[in-house]
């Protein structure tokens, strides 16, 4: 799990717009493939396997890698720490944002 | 889940299928089931779409996935799979089970000769999987397919053609979009590394 969460200080980890547009993705399916993730998020190879590598260290992802069709597969799938560290992400920049006068 | 990730569990969903190989099979299915009408070959219009549904995951996981990549929508998202799999097949089962009994009364005199409207039946029950498909898959352009059916279905019956002259037209059209989709497909995602660098 990554450090740094209360509700005024977002989780660096995640505050990344890279890392923050992969978890969201994976936020909304049971797992995914490195070639779904991406596509679905327009990052280079190189850009997305670094993030996903943080973010695998940290936790916030699980890594699972199999032959698919005699090709090798790297999947990803959100960890229950990860999906509570998005949530409060997800809290703690909706407190921020609504401190901002109108 | 919050709207907006339900919005996007739903973008993901519905680009899942417009690689046009759905299109392409469902087009096909038509086309040889009207051909196979105009042969008289009935065997071949029961015996290709059941192929056809056989080959739709083995190709995908051949031409999609290497392209697209893999991916396994939520807990939620299979139960309502599943129930659309059931629905299709209930209907279609149904649809057979109406046929062989229409055509068991029709060919035993219980009925009478078939009204003229009945050359469009066909087209209409073909048009019904495409408006299950457009609301399964969220793909707009399978409601297109079955107001094409219902368009030629009714043509038929104004015209006094045979049902396979519709359904060979709109299987024909239905095949060309699938082509030109899959064609785009396969050039807009070129066959990539399997993982990470």
């Amino acid at each position: 799990m990554s450090a740094g969460s209360s509700p005024a200080d977002p989780d660096r980890l995640l505050h990344e717009p890279a890392r923050l547009q992969a978890l969201v993705q994976l936020a909304v399916v049971s797992k995914a493939d490195f070639t779904w993730l991406l596509q679905k998020t327009g990052m280079t190879r190189g850009n997305l396997s670094v993030q996903m590598s943080k973010l695998a260290e940290a936790g916030i992802v699980e890594v699972e890698k199999r032959f698919h069709n005699n090709r090798p597969q790297t999947l990803y799938r959100l960890t229950a720490n990860g999906r509570n560290a998005l949530q409060n992400y997800k809290e703690s920049m909706q407190q921020i944002l609504d401190a901002l006068p109108d | 889940m919050s709207r907006t990730l339900e919005n996007l569990e739903r973008d993901a969903f519905q680009s899942f299928w417009n690689d046009g190989l759905l299109d392409l099979m469902m087009g096909l299915v038509i086309l040889v089931m009207g051909l196979a009408w105009w042969q008289g070959v009935a065997v071949m219009g029961a015996v290709f779409p059941a192929a056809c549904v056989a080959m739709w995951y083995p190709l995908r996981r051949r031409l999609v996935e290497p392209r697209m990549g893999f991916v396994e929508f939520s807990g939620a998202r299979e139960v309502k799979n599943r129930s659309f799999r059931f629905g299709l097949a209930g209907f279609f089962t149904g649809t057979m089970v109406l046929g062989l009994v229409g055509y068991a009364l029709w060919s035993g005199g219980v009925l009478s000769r078939p009204a003229e409207w009945i050359a469009g039946f066909p087209l209409v029950l073909l048009a019904i999987p495409s408006i299950f498909f457009a609301l399964f898959t969220r793909c707009r352009r399978f409601f297109w397919y079955a107001f094409l059916m219902m368009v030629a279905a009714i043509e038929l019956v104004m015209q006094d053609l045979e049902p396979h002259a519709g359904m060979i037209a709109c299987g024909a059209v239905i095949v060309v979009s699938g082509v030109v989709l899959l064609a785009r497909f396969l050039s807009k995602y070129p066959r990539g590394g399997a993982g990470p660098v």
